[in-house]
């Protein structure tokens, strides 16, 4: 794929993302506002009921990518040095990726337990 | 021989236009409440997992959100949240050619600065009553 191409396909992917992500935040706001969980076992029935558990996994995964659009333009503005920049894309890419599996991780084993 | 005139001579085109037009700042402000969120997610994602440790770790999930500098991290984000959101419902019109001149865009730049401060206000509202 081409560079243009390439800037076109991230320039897409954070809006559709960033819309799904707006939608998962209007649903959380009305849940906390309207509905909040009092206590453990209604919060885990929330977090476990399988409508939530897989909107919350591609809300995870939205977040993931647009994190990844967003800072990775930042960086590209603002660090000019080669070496500190892919170090820095390195970092955000592992935090981004062990924060993915970490909040799938947490949605899997409420589902089990 | 020294010339009369000093060369170069500066021009200070800055003053054709504001020093930090609002549009700017929404921008500024977009990626800076992008990096706080970034730089939460990791802690949000530690809360969501303890709070689902039993009702051990839902009390202790609980009682770490009581706290003073936590609540006022907890206050700043959701103004984040917002601010992003309207700042990117923003940019989507733009996309569909809504607002593109550049009266409209400061007036939507304007709207969107004012409804990410409702909802801060609300929320600080919502919790003292």
């Amino acid at each position: 794929m081409s560079r243009q191409a390439a800037g076109m396909r991230a320039w897409i992917l954070q809006r559709i993302t960033g819309a799904y992500i707006a939608l998962f935040v209007i649903y959380l706001a009305g849940l906390f506002t309207f509905a909040a969980p009092s206590g453990y076992a209604e919060w885990r029935d929330v977090v476990a009921s399988p409508g939530v558990v897989i909107t919350a996994m591609l809300f995870f995964l939205a977040v993931l990518l647009h994190a990844w659009v967003g800072i990775r333009d930042i960086l590209i503005d603002y660090v000019h040095h080669a070496g500190l920049r892919l170090a820095g894309l390195v970092l955000v890419a592992l935090v981004l990726l062990g924060s993915g599996i970490w909040a799938a991780k947490i949605l899997l084993l409420t589902v089990h337990s | 021989m020294q010339s009369k005139t000093q060369r170069p001579v500066f021009l200070d085109l800055q003053i054709l236009t504001p020093r930090l037009p609002l549009v700017a700042i929404l921008s500024i402000l977009n990626r800076a409440t992008g990096v706080l969120m970034f730089l939460s997610a990791p802690v949000l994602i530690w809360l969501l997992g303890v709070s689902l440790d039993g009702p051990a770790g839902f009390a202790r999930a609980t009682d770490f959100l009581d706290g003073i500098l936590v609540q006022l991290w907890l206050f700043v984000l959701i103004w984040a949240v917002a601010h992003h959101m309207f700042a990117g419902i923003r940019f989507l019109l733009i996309d569909i050619d809504v607002g593109v001149e550049l009266e409209q865009a400061r007036k939507s730049a304007l709207w969107v600065l004012v409804a990410g401060g409702a909802v801060a206000a609300i929320t600080l509202i919502g919790v003292m009553l």
